[in-house]
């Protein structure tokens, strides 16, 4: 487990790996939500070739994207059955007690589509930035709600010690379960009630060290004259450079062919 | 001799005991009336066994604690002003025991420009304070790494170069040697020392290994929250029966050249070093 690396970060030196990773955010954020109001194939032929244009911009090998892939496997394929079978319209294909509809065919596919989609776009996104880099964008990214008191730098803060204690913890409990295994726990045996309960031991004494560490690190980030986030500047911080310029551009064309499309049809 | 950069007078921490229900049962006095200066520049050991109140000592040093009635001055700051916490924690930085737990950053050189960004250092001066903290340390090729991936000593450098990207004026190290193996030990202790010497940055050592308090300038034991000796090694190590009544240990060479002189081997008051042992018994 040591050195395990988080969120699923592809290293290369991509254009898209070399974006700010504000524009990253910005852009899947409105992939997605334009995605939503796709409803025609033009307009989802449109975002598939732009999806696929940016998977071979980022050199990230095909295999590691379709890995993320398999974890909506599931969802697509419930979806495309209630779709397929549960919706009216006017009738292709009857048996038993199943029919299928033109339009069931067509939303179906739509849907299986608009999820994929969905996914890869995130993927990129992950794929490309490291989980420092987007804390960085989200709190830059959610400045905005500072007017609703939302504290903004704190969840950044707390996302980034969570992402640098998962590695940690993650030995922790390796280290606990063997310890508890050495002294007859069995954690793989026995019905699901019994397997919840064999993990009290190990939670216990995770969760007691966790606030520990916790403590420990308040009191480091303290002594390291640390005192929220006011007034502190960063050692790197975002700035724009002429790409990400080009980048929001090209977006924008893209986004613009979307609504056209979507209007059009 | 200048200003004492370290100054405690009458410096006392107490705290309730409380019983499994919470009910006060007593009142242990942690710190009990200590009153010490360290002179800028200077190497100082405390050492103590658990519960000799070291490590609460050490915490009044930078502020995390602040005393009700005695007073502790860093460079010249009172620590009961608390508008100067930020000033003192910049003067005095400290460095704890657990590596793990006080690395924040994900990366290296993200963690050691922690102390810097909170202080709001421009970031260009924050990268020339990194860069350097790290060649000090010799971490220079370890920046962009995870710090899961270091050794419990290179981590414990990762926390000094933290501190000293902050440009204190004293490091105060709080046990940085307890949780390591004696590789990573001898390996901080010899980097507290080259700071010292090189950057002329006082440092403060906590310790329960009495060998890593050999080449300080001067060692303060702790028994109970009070200094019970004093001095320089020399003076301090030639009492090992008061060192033993304390349980506390000696350096192996130290304690074999007393039972030495005990036989009536003639030697010197106290021995500190292999070499010198050597030496004394071959003339």
């Amino acid at each position: 487990m040591r050195g395990i690396t988080i969120g699923q970060y592809y290293q290369a030196d991509s254009p898209l790996h070399l974006l700010d990773p504000r524009v990253k955010l910005l852009c899947t954020l409105a992939y997605i939500i334009i995605l939503f109001f796709a409803d025609n194939p033009y307009a989802y032929g449109l975002a598939t070739i732009f999806a696929f244009a940016m998977v071979m911009i980022s050199t990230v090998p095909v295999r590691m994207i379709l890995r993320g892939m398999r974890a909506v496997l599931f969802l697509a394929l419930i979806t495309v059955l209630f779709n397929l079978f549960l919706t009216p319209g006017d009738v292709l294909v009857e048996f038993w007690i199943f029919t299928i509809t033109r339009q069931g065919a067509q939303t179906a596919a739509m849907m299986a589509l608009r999820l994929f989609l969905l996914v890869l776009a995130s993927s990129v996104m992950t794929l490309t930035t490291t989980p420092n880099k987007l804390t960085d964008a989200l709190e830059r990214g959610m400045r905005p709600l500072k007017i609703f008191r939302v504290p903004v730098h704190e969840i950044a803060m707390m996302m980034s010690i969570a992402l640098r204690f998962i590695p940690i913890l993650s030995e922790e409990t390796e280290k606990i379960m063997n310890a508890q295994m050495a002294r007859g726990a069995a954690f793989d045996e026995g019905n699901v009630l019994k397997r919840a309960k064999s993990l009290i031991p190990l939670l216990v004494p995770l969760f007691v060290s966790s606030f520990r560490r916790a403590g420990d690190l308040a009191l480091a980030m303290e002594a390291r004259c640390y005192h929220g986030g006011k007034g502190r500047t960063r050692l790197h911080p975002l700035r724009y450079a002429t790409r990400d310029v080009i980048a929001y551009l090209v977006f924008a064309a893209f986004l613009a062919g979307m609504i056209v499309v979507i209007r059009l049809f | 001799m200048a200003e004492a950069i370290v100054k405690t007078e009458n410096l006392t921490y107490e705290y309730i005991r409380r019983d499994a229900e919470g009910n006060p049962e007593g009142v242990t006095t942690a710190v009990d009336h200590l009153s010490l200066d360290i002179a800028p520049g200077s190497f100082v050991a405390v050492v103590g066994r658990n519960g000799s109140g070291k490590s609460t000592f050490a915490r009044h040093l930078n502020a995390l604690l602040v005393p009700e009635e005695s007073a502790v001055w860093i460079d010249g700051m009172d620590t009961r002003d608390s508008d100067k916490h930020l000033d003192i924690r910049m003067a005095a930085g400290m460095v704890f025991q657990n590596p793990d737990n006080q690395i924040i950053g994900q990366v290296v050189e993200e963690d050691v420009a922690f102390g810097p960004e909170n202080m709001g250092v421009p970031t260009e001066e924050i990268r020339l304070r990194v860069d350097e903290a790290l060649e000090l340390l010799k971490l220079t090729d370890k920046r962009l790494d995870s710090p899961n991936r270091l050794s419990g000593g290179q981590k414990q450098r990762v926390s000094i170069a933290g501190v000293l990207a902050m440009r204190p004026r004293c490091i105060i190290l709080d046990e940085p040697t307890a949780m390591l193996d004696p590789q990573g030990r001898a390996e901080v202790i010899r980097t507290a020392h080259r700071l010292n010497r090189e950057e002329g940055i006082t440092v403060i050592l906590i310790t329960h290994h009495m060998e890593e308090a050999v080449d300080a300038d001067c060692i303060y034991v702790l028994d109970k929250g009070k200094i019970a000796m004093q001095g320089t090694p020399r003076e301090v190590f030639a009492r090992v029966e008061e060192l033993k009544a304390l349980r506390l240990s000696v350096p192996q060479v130290t304690y074999l050249a007393w039972l030495l002189r005990r036989r009536g081997v003639a030697l010197p008051e106290a021995v500190l070093t292999v070499e010198e042992l050597v030496n004394a018994l071959v003339v």
